[in-house]
């Protein structure tokens, strides 16, 4: 095949409905924000220009470096564990067994139930002293946790609720990914005796990796930015609320909350940064493990 | 496959269900209590009596037709618009070479790394220059732009096999042809992964809604449940209720989708 | 296939513009009023339809309603522009908005119809004046109190809570019944609290003499000695389990341990008056009300109210201005007030306030805000944070309240220089 391509411009007609609508929506309102960050504005958009005095402030909040480090607890644990777990349950429901379809829709309940409903769920099950999961310790004598409002936990709490959402998502790609695996290769690796822990591994994985891939970075995406379910479950005013504030969930608070859109626009503006450098890695590192064909 | 295989799969994902399916066991038990069972201290699993009253008076504060109707309109076009849009930009990504292919695509994803919040008042400001506000069409405009279903798609794209489109090219196929004729049909997967990925998330979109419409009857059910949530207190049984109300027809929907998404695929018969 | 998706497309083109929008018959203008509760909605709705009916062929007045936690952001999007709402609600957040040029100066309109704003409370009146210009006609007034669980008092003997009560007596009387408490093993506690400001610590803080938010808007107290002991004061009951936990007050609001009937007394604002008659707890009339314990100073509580804006963007500011003067008449006010939905911010209707209450003494609340004084707030809630941020953090028992406040009062002040200059 020929190495030298012809540049093709009818490609331009396809990316054009796009293009259009991603440039009268999205790109003003985004390079914008990327100007007011190097301004202090008020609620109505008054605005006096302060250079880099955003984010010298940035460098100096407490409340702003302890979401980054929330943020990359969230990212670095939940990623690798929604990952994980994703794959392993869309294999799992990807197996000829009965009740298929029942176990395939409850998976799917997270992903629709409305994130209000979800937190006042949550928040129940946490409580301290009458929340379910407690409940279920007490009888192994395990002392009450009081998962969202000890500083020390409600991390960890966020990040349970934050992957048993996802994994709901990830899954109904995944599943999709798995269908894309002709039945042939399972027939002939079953034909020469292999067992389902090297099929899995030595097939379906390899086969599954650019969906992976995809879940990957989406999910990373994701979690980078994940703001919902920490406004929704922890107040502002608690004393666990720092432990657990993520970037946009400050980012929120100080331009909508605290009406300092400039000093917001300056936390997105760091937020894009780090999505940023972070997914560019991922793809650089991509030709390293998955396998187009 | 072996038995004791199909032991372990069944155990497995029963005990992911239960992580699913309890929380939303105790969701309907909490929309029949009463007010103050429902904050009651210690919990209490189940109401004294079944209070199906908070469903009717949910729904005479906020018809669920209306909201419904709303809802499934605004979902359709978002939909469509988006899976087409969407694909069609992936397929040129994927599988066509134009200058500055890569910097737009990184351009593209960069919007996925801001907050979307950004974005809610410029909206709202091209909304009401356009004299759009208050209207279903406001709120399927700026979503009809998916740049992660592009991102998503392109992966599905790229993973067609280049035997098959060299074949088609050799037939003279244009590429509109190679995309609607070959291609799509391919990746019908991802094309459905994203339907209802997007179906999703246009359901449970809530501040745009609110923020850009005002009358009930221009509502969406995540807008309109929202005002069940009060200030300084809200009626948690209501609340539950209208999460039930909602969440229920989607279930049945992906119940009876997924098994025809299943069928769909078999009789496509990938090529391998 | 491309058929089937035209169609598709032209069906749903076609159920777009189906959409029927409500267009008012030629000649009557159209009015919007902005408000969130979905509580006191219908009740606002019944003044509407009376407005509607007496200005029928002239003005059609609608609520928009929008949900508590996104209100604001609406309105910060819509009232600067003419798609935004005619009259709106509006609370301590005034000076935001007025700052912003969104609002209109009422001064005009009252002045030439000659109204006099003494029929209303004049605090409420105060509150919405600012700059020199009034902004808005008050709507109603909340108080805090302090409601008792007469069943938990009685069942461990200790002596009902009584009018004139100190701290001190409080501390005592929550004494008693922790030992009584103890005693039957039970899982309830003397006190309960919110842990907002104002159901909280404003009270105490304005109660011992250091202020949280100065009538001038422009020094905080909290950090003086005083105001450390205040919050002091509040950490002790909880180390003395006299109150319960930080994790729990966090986790479960304060009203609803009460009337779950865990707490013998919560402090608590007059916006849940309703929700205490309407409990099982009140119906058995085992609900007492009585106003704060007396702190250094005095027992006054802090008491906000809403009033009505009008937006300096609205293309009707006459029937905007007719409305606002309807929707604050006594009439309009006395259905309000007898339908349990908020105190009204004029004498004259107050009286249908307290009769309306069954099962608790809603005397009280008038009583209390006889003496109460403004909710200190200066409309920029990033100003206040780090005072608030360390009084959570001192409550929490995760930082001595002289190191945790004293800072963060340090800041706050800090911050309310800078914004007064």
């Amino acid at each position: 095949m020929a190495k030298r391509k012809k540049y093709d411009y009818s490609a331009f007609l396809f990316i054009a409905p796009i293009l259009i609508g991603i440039s009268i929506f999205y790109l003003y309102a985004f390079v914008r924000n990327i100007y007011l960050s190097f301004n202090d504005v008020g609620v109505f958009g008054e605005r006096t220009f302060v250079g880099l005095e955003n984010f010298r402030k940035l460098m100096e909040d407490p409340i702003f470096k302890r979401a980054l480090l929330n943020t990359a607890f969230y990212a670095g644990v939940g990623v690798p564990l929604i990952v994980m777990l994703s794959v392993c349950i869309a294999w799992l429901l990807n197996q000829k067994i009965r009740g298929q379809s029942f176990y395939r829709t409850a998976i799917f309940i997270p992903a629709i139930t409305l994130p209000a409903a979800i937190a006042l769920l949550w928040r129940w099950l946490f409580n301290s002293q009458y929340g379910l999961i407690n409940y279920f310790l007490a009888w192994f004598g395990v002392e009450p946790i009081a998962w969202l409002g000890d500083p020390d936990t409600v991390r960890w709490s966020i990040l349970i609720v934050l992957v048993w959402a996802a994994i709901s998502y990830m899954v109904i790609i995944l599943l999709a990914g798995l269908q894309r695996i002709s039945s042939t290769y399972y027939e002939a690796a079953q034909i020469d005796g292999a067992n389902t822990w090297q099929i899995f591994f030595k097939i379906t994985i390899p086969l599954l990796t650019p969906t992976i891939f995809f879940v990957t970075i989406v999910s990373m995406i994701g979690m980078l930015q994940v703001f919902d379910f920490i406004f929704l479950m922890i107040r502002v005013d608690t004393a666990s609320y720092r432990y657990a504030v993520s970037l946009v969930t400050y980012f929120f608070e100080t331009s909508f909350t605290l009406n300092q859109r400039g000093y917001g626009a300056a936390v997105s503006v760091i937020s894009l940064i780090i999505i940023f450098a972070i997914t560019a890695i991922q793809f650089r590192l991509q030709k390293r493990w998955v396998n187009y064909d | 496959m072996k038995v004791t295989n199909k032991y372990w799969i069944h155990l497995l994902l029963v005990v992911v269900t239960i992580s699913t399916v309890g929380p939303f066991i105790w969701m309907i038990l909490t929309s029949l209590k009463t007010y103050e069972e429902t904050i009651q201290v210690p919990l209490r699993w189940l109401p004294d009596s079944f209070q199906w009253l908070n469903f009717k008076i949910v729904n005479e504060k906020y018809p669920f037709i209306i909201l419904y109707r709303n809802t499934i309109v605004v979902v359709v076009a978002t939909v469509i618009t988006q899976v087409l849009f969407a694909s069609m930009a992936a397929f040129a990504f994927a599988r066509l070479h134009f200058p500055l292919k890569n910097t737009l695509f990184l351009l593209m994803l960069s919007l996925l790394m801001v907050p979307g919040q950004i974005f809610l008042i410029p909206h709202y400001q091209i909304i009401v220059n356009l004299n759009l506000n208050d209207t279903l069409t406001a709120l399927v405009l700026p979503h009809m732009f998916s740049v992660f279903g592009v991102f998503l798609l392109r992966q599905f794209f790229a993973a067609v096999p280049q035997e098959l489109e060299d074949a088609a090219r050799i037939d003279g196929c244009s590429n509109f042809r190679i995309y609607w004729q070959v291609m799509m049909p391919l990746v019908v997967p991802g094309l459905v992964a994203m339907a209802i990925l997007t179906m999703i998330n246009s359901w449970k979109e809530l501040l745009w809604p609110i923020i850009v419409n005002s009358s009930i009857d221009k509502m969406t059910l995540s807008a309109g449940l929202a005002n069940l949530i009060g200030e300084h207190t809200t009626y948690y049984e209501q609340v539950m209720a209208g999460a039930v109300i909602s969440v229920l027809p989607m279930i049945v929907v992906f119940a009876f989708f997924q098994r025809k998404f299943v069928e769909g695929i078999a009789q496509t018969g990938i090529k391998g | 296939m491309k058929k089937k998706l035209f169609s598709a497309f032209t069906v749903l083109a076609l159920a777009f513009g189906l959409s029927p929008a409500q267009p008012a018959s030629a000649g009557v203008q159209e009015i919007t009023i902005a408000l969130w509760d979905e509580v006191q909605a219908p009740v606002i709705q019944q003044t509407i339809d009376k407005f509607n009916n007496l200005y029928k062929s002239k003005y059609k007045a609608t609520i928009v309603r929008t949900p508590w936690g996104e209100f604001w952001n609406k309105l910060d999007a819509s009232l600067p522009t003419t798609k935004g709402p005619d009259v709106t609600w509006m609370n301590v957040f005034l000076p935001k908005y007025v700052n912003g040029k969104t609002l209109e100066p009422l001064d005009p309109f009252i002045k030439k119809d000659g109204m006099k704003l003494s029929q209303y409370i004049p605090g409420r009146v105060a509150a919405f004046n600012y700059g020199g210009s009034q902004y808005a006609l008050p709507k109603g007034m909340d108080a805090v109190f302090v409601a008792y669980n007469k069943a938990i008092f009685k069942k461990y003997n200790v002596t009902l809570p009584k009018t004139g009560w100190t701290w001190e007596d409080m501390v005592a009387s929550a004494t008693q019944l922790r030992a009584g408490m103890d005693a039957a093993k039970s899982t309830e506690f003397p006190i309960a609290m919110e842990l907002d400001l104002q159901p909280s610590y404003a009270n105490f803080l304005h109660q011992d003499g250091a202020d949280f938010l100065s009538l001038d808007k422009k020094t905080t107290l909290a950090g003086s000695a005083t105001g450390l002991g205040t919050i002091q004061k509040v950490v002790d009951l909880m180390d003395n389990k006299l109150m319960f936990p930080y994790t729990t007050l966090s986790e479960t609001k304060g009203t609803d341990l009460f009337i779950s009937g865990k707490a013998g007394l919560v402090f608590i604002g007059s916006w849940k008056a309703k929700v205490l008659e309407e409990s099982s707890l009140g119906k058995a009339k085992d609900i007492g009300l009585i106003q704060m314990p007396k702190g250094k100073l005095n027992n006054a509580s802090v008491a906000g109210g809403l009033g009505y804006a009008m937006s300096a963007k609205s293309s009707n500011k006459e029937g905007a201005w007719k409305l606002i003067k309807y929707l604050t008449s006594w009439g309009s006010m006395s259905n309000e007030a007898s339908n349990n939905i908020e105190v009204p911010a004029r004498a004259d209707a107050q009286r249908a306030y307290a009769s309306s209450f069954q099962n608790i003494d809603a005397k009280v609340i008038l009583k209390a805000l006889k003496t109460a004084s403004p909710y200190p707030h200066n409309g920029l809630p990033a100003t206040l944070k780090p005072l608030q941020d360390s009084v959570a953090v001192a409550f929490s028992g995760k930082s001595p309240v002289s190191t945790s406040v004293k800072k963060g009062a340090e800041d706050t002040q800090k911050l309310l220089d800078g914004a007064n200059k």
